[in-house]
């Protein structure tokens, strides 16, 4: 008989930060990975040139490609929204993914995350322990050059050493505090909250390629001069390793073969030409929404009946006030850490988790446009931008969601793209545990503001997206009620992975993207072993 | 400045091609003024009109006619009127009802009507787009006007970028502006 001939030993789908990372660490050990992307190439410096040249300075997604063929999220009803809240981030579509635009934070998990179940009696746990994970977050710092500090207790605890535990220290040293940032700190800090350096991928020194971070204070929508780490440039080093990669190729469809196993995928290009490609091993890269649509048009992976569901964000509110000293907002990156009190502790069986970030971007627009709206005019226009800008304070603050059966996305029913293809329909209410810890949080809001003799902008902001896309295709021990199990590898195909933060099952508080490198880092290796 | 003083000297800007393009922070010449034709596709004398007109609502004399003409176009494309209602706010205050724009609140208490083109186009210029740009979704009715050139970054120009531009290098940030005593 002859041997079963592959076009690959492995296909993955998507190259954003997650499926790039895996298919340049399969890549390096000589294995041969195709990658299938639905978007295209496109250089840094016409992303900055969109930027620049557009009116909608507030929309992450304007710069970046938006073909009718690879629609991006804020395309008019690509997202359906059947619940009360309006679930709508900003991902993209072109090759590199939705870090194009992010805004680089990169922490860990803590234990304690990872047992949300034994420890707080809600949600649900991982099913590997941190002390698994931890020498794949390491690899996965290095491979996207963190910047972060080795001293700090990062759950916010004040264990007065580092935590979580750590194999080898950041990559890259953190940077210096903005001036704004040590203000804050002096001050709200000296009232008991716990201020911490956020770590994130803006390298402050040359790293793998990338210059050092100047602070253009642009890191959403897009970093000029590419300091600030993103998907691309790992979707660069698979192709260096012998990946290819195929834009312009949008699966539709995942193919069942024999033995349970998974034998081909089918994409199509914008020419409406479609193809079918086989591989040992398939990996699903598209991001938490793309990739429980795609397996549920395919009913593939699906017997657990939780694909699609259990879907998480850490839905957040926002915070705006005028200080009464100038901190000069804006200057340096677009974000540097925040206030870490809540983010674990007992108080965890009652309500969610919080982190309070602070954003520092340049915030002239948004001071311009509400001093217009007051009918400032002249001179004090001028003074009063300058008065405000120098005071501006902002926080964006998140909460630990919960996983939920009825929270969750599947293919539309009513709407296709392009290429004949569903978008998505998405359903997405919030709950009590979120509530309560917005509750908590504004009374943290009430003092933020008197502590800095502040003016309040806004308050109420009502809940907001903060673009994490978690549990829609979550891990477990138990194949009856999870779509992968703790190597991401799916409970009815064996052959097939998930590489996403659509695999995560317990929230915690901190921004997703590293985790899911880290497990995606794993499962190459255990794909390697296999192949 | 008179209002018959800015209009000839817009006026001369315009004739002259010159182009002053202000409010540079990096250095960088800017891409959307270098790259605009300065042919006006509005006759000239309209033209010089409205860019006097922003002069004296926004109180700058060095205003960058490249830009006048898309803030102009996207005005007119947006509400086909705003040409005509340009007009009446121009000449009440001509009439000399308007010296400066210190008088601006009692002015406009005069003239209810003239108040929101008198925002529309001072917010043209601050705000660099005209209409309400959408943040979460890909249509609006909002146009481009300018970037590096909006009025809304002179006043903090020494002190924060334009983003995407950079102020300086590495852990710059660390220090506060030298202004900060006087802040
Ligand atoms: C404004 C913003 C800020 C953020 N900030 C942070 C942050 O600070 N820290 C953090 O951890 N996370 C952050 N996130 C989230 C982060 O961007 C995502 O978690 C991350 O991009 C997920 O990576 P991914 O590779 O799974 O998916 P993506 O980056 O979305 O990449 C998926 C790729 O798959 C392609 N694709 C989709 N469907 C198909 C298909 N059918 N066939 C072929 N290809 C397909 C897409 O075109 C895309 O290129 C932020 C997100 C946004 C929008």
């Amino acid at each position: 008989m002859m041997p079963i001939q592959y076009d690959a030993d492995v296909i993955v789908v998507g190259s954003g930060a997650v499926g790039s990372n895996l298919a340049y660490e399969l890549a390096k050990q000589g294995k041969s990975v195709l990658i299938l992307e639905a978007g295209v190439w496109v250089p840094r410096w016409k992303i900055v040139e969109n930027f620049r040249t557009s009116p909608r300075k507030v929309n992450r997604n304007d710069p970046y490609p938006n073909a009718p063929w690879a629609p991006n999220s804020y395309t008019p009803g690509y997202i359906e929204n059947t619940g009360e809240f309006d679930f709508r981030p900003g991902m993209l579509r072109l090759v590199g993914g939705t870090t194009w635009h992010w805004g680089g934070a990169t922490w860990r998990f803590l234990p304690n995350d990872m047992k949300l179940r034994t420890l707080y009696g809600v949600g649900r746990d991982w099913p590997l322990s941190y002390d698994e994970l931890e020498p794949y977050y390491t690899r996965a710092e290095y491979n996207l050059g963190v910047s972060g500090s080795d001293t700090q207790d990062q759950s916010g605890q004040r264990r007065g050493a580092a935590y979580p535990p750590r194999s080898a220290p950041y990559p890259v040293h953190n940077e210096e505090e903005t001036y704004y940032f040590q203000r804050l700190k002096e001050r709200i800090g000296a009232e008991g909250y716990e201020f911490l350096h956020e770590p994130h991928v803006r390298t402050n020194r040359p790293y793998d390629g990338r210059p050092a971070c100047c602070g253009n204070n642009n890191c959403m929508p897009v970093c000029p001069i590419g300091a600030m780490y993103s998907g691309e440039v790992h979707a660069k080093h698979a192709q260096a390793q012998g990946a290819r990669v195929i834009p312009d190729a949008t699966v539709f469809r995942i193919e069942k073969g024999d033995g349970g196993k998974i034998a081909a995928v089918h994409y199509r290009t914008s020419l409406g030409n479609d193809a079918r490609l086989t591989a040992r091993y398939f990996v699903m890269a598209c991001n938490g929404l793309e990739t429980p649509k795609l397996l549920l048009m395919s009913d593939v992976a699906n017997s657990s009946d939780q694909v699609g569901r259990n879907l998480m964000d850490h839905t957040g509110i926002g915070l705006q006030f005028l200080a009464d000293e100038p901190l000069w907002t804006g200057r340096g990156p677009i974000q540097q850490g925040g206030v870490f009190n809540w983010r674990d502790g007992a108080f965890r069986s009652e309500h969610a988790a919080i982190k309070h970030a602070i954003n520092n971007a340049v915030p002239n627009q948004e001071v311009t446009r509400i001093l217009l709206e007051r009918g400032v005019v002249g001179k004090k226009l001028d003074e009063q931008i300058r008065h405000m800008s120098a005071r501006w304070v902002e926080f964006s603050t998140t909460f630990e969601m919960l996983p939920h059966a009825h929270n969750r996305v599947q293919p539309s029913t009513i709407r296709t793209d392009a290429l004949g293809i569903p978008t998505l329909k998405v359903h997405y209410e919030t709950d009590d545990y979120i509530a309560r810890g917005a509750a908590r949080a504004r009374e943290d809001f009430a003092r933020f503001v008197a502590i800095m003799g502040g003016t309040v902008i806004e308050d109420h902001t009502g809940w907001q997206n903060r673009d994490h896309l978690m549990g829609t295709v979550l891990m477990g021990d138990d194949p009856r009620d999870s779509v992968v199990n703790h190597e991401c590898r799916s409970w009815d195909h064996s052959n097939l992975f998930m590489a996403t933060t659509g695999v995560i099952p317990a929230s915690g508080v901190v921004n997703p993207t590293l985790a899911a490198i880290a497990l995606a880092i794993r499962s190459a290796d255990i794909i390697a072993k296999e192949i | 400045m008179t209002m018959s003083k800015m209009l000839r000297e817009a006026w001369r800007a315009v004739s002259s091609g010159a182009r002053r393009s202000a409010g540079h922070v990096a250095g960088t010449p800017e891409r959307d003024a270098a790259l605009s034709p300065i042919a006006l596709p509005v006759d000239g004398h309209k033209f010089s009109d409205f860019l006097a007109l922003s002069q004296f609502l926004t109180e700058k004399s060095d205003l960058d006619p490249a830009v006048a003409t898309r803030a102009f176009l996207a005005l007119t494309e947006a509400d086909e009127a705003f040409e005509g209602h340009a007009n009446r706010l121009l000449a009440a205050i001509q009439d000399g009802r308007l010296a400066d724009m210190d008088g601006f609140d009692s002015f406009m208490a005069a003239h209810p009507a003239l108040r929101s083109t008198a925002m529309r186009i001072i917010s043209a210029w601050y705000l660099g787009y005209t209409g309400t740009p959408a943040p979460l979704d890909t249509e609006d009715d909002a146009r481009f006007v300018a970037y590096e050139s909006a009025l809304m970054f002179r006043p903090t120009a020494d002190a924060t970028a334009v983003p995407s531009y950079t102020r300086g290098r590495t852990d710059y940030w660390r220090h506060p502006p030298a202004s900060l005593a006087t802040d």
